[in-house]
């Protein structure tokens, strides 16, 4: 959701601390930036959420750009926050309960909710975990080269700098990620064929 | 020729992306017709983004209700690293050991200020030290009357200010004990008024005079005890020094214990035993003398 000319007042008051005005950046981002998270393999993407938010807010008063760039920023955070959790992840040994290893996608539950009905809920966390596990299939670079361009709406210019790439890697990584992509896909719907 | 078991469909491979293809997906434009798989893919995901935003938690939450204290400080957005650093620790210093520690490190740190300081500084900062102490003392007044004077005058030469002086401790103490009379009830005019009738007296009355020797001399017994108004002179003759004293016991609040008449001085060592009381008597002065022959009042 773009803030567009909304934006020039919202930023400098936001950079002052306002509360109203931070609140509108995110609302404005964090759903997006949650649904980065979540299919990015987040445990839990809204809390994850909630540090971008404030590793953002508290370093606002130093930003200059426009809304574009704030938006490369926060995504440039959440990433980074993403590539840690990941390093977290993999130093400890993951416990899942055995009622809660079919569940999949707990920790959705919350944003799922939000969704007008029951079976609305059920087909969107099926539509959720089918995205989850097609991105999980994607090499990381691709997988973070492919939802950060379509989520974050970054350029490729962008999208390099917040992965510390060059612009020319970035190309080559979203062409081939797009032909995973496509590859995957067929995949999947040709097993629901079989099974079906 | 081909092969009638082979599959036209399955033989044929898909096409590769084209740059064109690749800006339209990830810009959200129309792909190729035969691209609708990953179209509905990219809506998808897409959709992320039009949920509503989930409802802030903890600190954030309040951040959001409050507002934020920004720091004009910070660091620009390209030190992102800064941003996403490690969070403080929870733990810490016990939170009553925290103002301790804090006094400790300043004490450590100012002692080693002093302790990098040359040897000339430091005897500047001790010249200092002592001047600040004497001047303090001296504002107090609690030196010594002669220094007192010289730095309060050195002060009021040097600074706009004024320390007190041995004089001005006098005067201040003189306030202070009149203050003090004030407040315990002692009224300064009448003070005034009945030493002033005090000294009436003492001129009307020959036998109290200092100057009137002849009265108050030649141990005379009877006049002694005639219970005239209380001398205050000093005698000038020996022999009268009952007659004053026993004038002096009239005027204290004992007088009704006081001795009606002072016994004729006697030899020392022939006192009477009907002496009523200790009077002193002169020397030189008759004996066999009646003590009780005064006129009682």
């Amino acid at each position: 959701m773009s803030l567009g000319e909304q934006f020039q007042s919202i930023l400098p008051a936001a950079q002052r601390g306002a509360g109203w005005a931070l609140e509108a950046l995110y609302r404005a981002m964090a759903p997006a930036v949650v649904g980065y998270l979540r299919l990015q393999g987040a445990e839990d993407p809204e809390d994850l959420a909630n540090e971008v938010f404030l590793g953002a807010f508290r370093g606002l008063a130093g930003f200059t750009g426009g809304e574009e760039q704030l938006r490369s920023w926060v995504f440039s955070i959440a990433h980074r926050r993403i590539i840690d959790e990941r390093r977290r992840r993999a130093r400890r040994v993951s416990v899942v309960p055995i009622d809660d290893a079919g569940a999949g996608a707990g920790a959705g539950a919350a944003y799922r909710s939000t969704g007008p009905g029951v079976e609305d809920q059920a087909l969107g966390t099926v539509e959720e975990e089918r995205l989850r596990r097609v991105c999980e299939s994607l090499a990381p670079d691709q997988r973070d080269v492919v939802l950060l361009r379509l989520l974050g709406d970054l350029s490729v210019e962008q999208t390099a700098a917040a992965l510390g790439k060059r612009p020319g890697a970035v190309k080559a990584l979203q062409h081939r990620g797009l032909e995973a992509l496509r590859r995957l896909l067929v995949e999947e719907i040709s097993a629901e064929g079989v099974s079906g | 020729m081909s092969d009638l078991n082979d599959y036209p469909d399955e033989m044929r491979k898909p096409r590769a992306l084209d740059d064109r293809a690749v800006e339209a997906f990830f810009a959200g434009r129309n792909l190729p017709a035969d691209e609708e798989l990953l179209g509905a893919f990219a809506q998808s995901v897409r959709a992320f983004s039009h949920q509503p935003a989930p409802t802030p938690r903890g600190e954030l939450a309040a951040v959001l209700m409050n507002g934020l204290t920004i720091e004009k400080g910070d660091l620009p957005v390209t030190a992102v690293s800064n941003v996403t650093g490690p969070q403080r620790e929870a733990s810490g210093l016990p939170k009553w050991r925290r103002p301790r520690m804090t006094v400790s490190a300043l004490l450590s740190a100012l002692m080693t200020k002093l302790g990098a300081l040359g040897l000339a500084a430091k005897a500047g900062l001790l010249i200092a030290l002592t001047a600040a102490g004497v001047t303090a003392a001296g504002a107090a007044g609690a030196l010594p009357a002669p220094v007192q004077n010289v730095v309060s005058h050195a002060v009021s030469d040097v600074t706009p200010f004024s320390l007190p002086t041995t004089a001005n401790s006098h005067a201040a103490f003189g306030a202070k004990t009149s203050t003090a009379a004030h407040h315990h009830g002692v009224s300064g005019s009448a003070v005034s008024k009945a030493a002033k009738a005090k000294g009436s007296t003492d001129g009307a009355n020959p036998t109290t005079g200092g100057s009137n020797a002849a009265t108050t001399g030649g141990s005379n017994a009877g006049n002694a005890a005639s219970g005239n108004a209380a001398t205050t002179g000093p005698p000038t003759h020996p022999g009268s020094q009952s007659s004053t004293g026993l004038n002096r016991a009239n005027t204290t609040p004992a007088k009704g214990h006081a001795p009606t008449s002072v016994p004729t001085p006697t030899n020392p060592g022939s006192q009477s035993g009907s002496h009523p009381s200790g009077a002193p008597t002169s020397p030189g002065s008759q004996s066999g003398s009646n003590p009780g022959s005064g006129a009682r009042p």
